[in-house]
């Protein structure tokens, strides 16, 4: 039996734990309050650029640029696997490493090797131990705000490893952000780019190309735009990947504190159990002391 | 016809202006051009320069680093890598930064070197546009 000395040094600690919890669970809150509004700023870029795109891919026959190009036989892949820096945010890390590990052996006929690329020190942590070729690992991307900047050599990277044929084509694992309280893990093909809008138009009336004025020549846009557009989506994907760590850490935390505060009652009431135990224990010794004595 | 259309003027990271104008001047990469309602669908891209808007309450004058618009029917969207209107730019810090720039000039075969003459040419863009708009 625990003494109570020990009970109320557990109760003590118990508290500073949950101090600590909260404390980190308002900062999460505050951050991802702040990355929200960031995600939301950038969506009006991405969807603009997603129709410009489309509109502009949709005119132009296949094969017109490398971006588009969809190769045959086994191919090689390269999978960004996109993690957290800082642990303690549920189970995020967990499910994008399952997520990843999952797609890779659901793919194994699909593809002719699969070489990672990883972002976030968890995901560095995770596969140093594991027998998977790692092209690259880029840790603390955004060390205080997301900025379009950083994400620039990651696609220079990306673009060039599938240009030069090292990976056919370019997959992500990340965290899809849906809301405060859901993330979920996906899995998103960058390259080569699927031609949507050219499908569906493949049935019906061809698209008149010439109600556009392009300004220089329609080619050389494109030639321009997609690189963008793939810097872009890998923006928002990071964005969110990012918002869901702090959203999914806010949630961990919040659960830690009432654990701790479920704790601390729980211990209390030991305590206040053991206290009087004690004090009936004592009075008994002394009534038996006084009837002795008679 | 109308005599306003919708303009979208949106950066990576924030939605600078949206609304109806009355005329767009845009920095195109083989120079600038003015949009007026009912112009014909086009799409252009951008380089670093000054891009200028007329709404109901005057003329609005901004730094745009490159980027693409779009014009079609009645709306127009300007997808820009970067932005900055005027009233919030300093010439004086600008050209200190222009200095800094120019002092640490890559080689042309470096690899930084398109990147470098981007950030030089968007930088010196914003300054003439801050001079131009005191």
């Amino acid at each position: 039996m625990a003494t109570l000395r020990d009970i109320q040094r557990r109760i003590q600690s118990v508290k500073k734990t949950a101090q600590i919890t909260k404390a980190m669970q308002m900062v999460a809150a505050a951050r991802l309050r702040r990355l929200q509004e960031a995600l939301e700023a950038t969506r009006p870029y991405a969807d603009k650029m997603n129709q410009v795109v489309e509109d502009l891919v949709g005119q132009v026959e296949g094969g017109t640029h490398p971006f588009l190009e969809e190769r045959e036989g086994p191919r090689k892949l390269d999978l960004l696997v996109v993690s957290s820096d800082r642990g303690l945010c549920g189970g995020l890390n967990t499910n994008v490493f399952r997520k990843a590990r999952d797609f890779i052996a659901e793919n194994r006929d699909a593809y002719a090797s699969v070489s990672l690329y990883l972002i976030g020190q968890k995901a560095k942590d995770f596969y140093k131990r594991r027998d998977l070729p790692v092209r690259q690992a880029k840790t603390h991307l955004f060390p205080d705000r997301p900025q379009f900047e950083a994400i620039k050599p990651i696609a220079k990277d990306l673009v060039e490893s599938f240009l030069s044929g090292e990976a056919d084509e370019v997959g992500i694992v990340f965290t899809r952000f849906r809301s405060v309280m859901t993330q979920q893990t996906a899995y998103l093909s960058l390259l080569p780019l699927q031609k949507r809008a050219a499908e569906e138009t493949d049935g019906g009336e061809p698209e008149e190309a010439g109600d556009y004025i392009y300004e220089p020549s329609r080619e050389a846009l494109l030639a321009r735009l997609l690189p963008r557009y793939v810097e872009m989506r890998l923006f928002l994907i990071m964005l969110e990947s990012l918002t869901s760590e702090f959203a999914a850490r806010m949630t961990a935390m919040d659960s830690a504190t009432s654990n701790a505060k479920e704790m601390i009652d729980r211990l209390t009431l030991t305590f206040n159990r053991a206290r009087q135990a004690a004090i009936t224990k004592e009075l008994m010794d002394i009534v038996n002391g006084a009837e002795a004595l008679q | 016809m109308a005599d306003t259309f919708l303009l979208d003027l949106v950066t990576p990271e924030r939605t600078l202006f949206s609304g109806a104008v009355q005329e767009l001047v845009a920095p195109g990469l083989l120079g600038e051009f003015g949009v007026l309602p009912g112009h014909a669908n086009m799409l252009a891209e951008l380089t670093a320069g000054r891009l200028i808007y007329r709404d109901g309450s005057g003329e609005k004058l901004m730094a745009a680093a490159g980027g693409f618009a779009e014009v079609t029917g009645e709306r127009v969207t300007v997808l820009l890598d970067d932005a900055v209107y005027a009233e919030d730019l300093d010439a004086a810090s600008l050209g200190r930064e222009i200095e800094e720039l120019e002092a640490a000039a890559p080689q042309p075969e470096d690899e930084g070197y398109v990147a470098w003459q981007e950030r030089l040419r968007w930088k010196t863009a914003c300054k003439e546009i801050a001079e131009q708009g005191r």
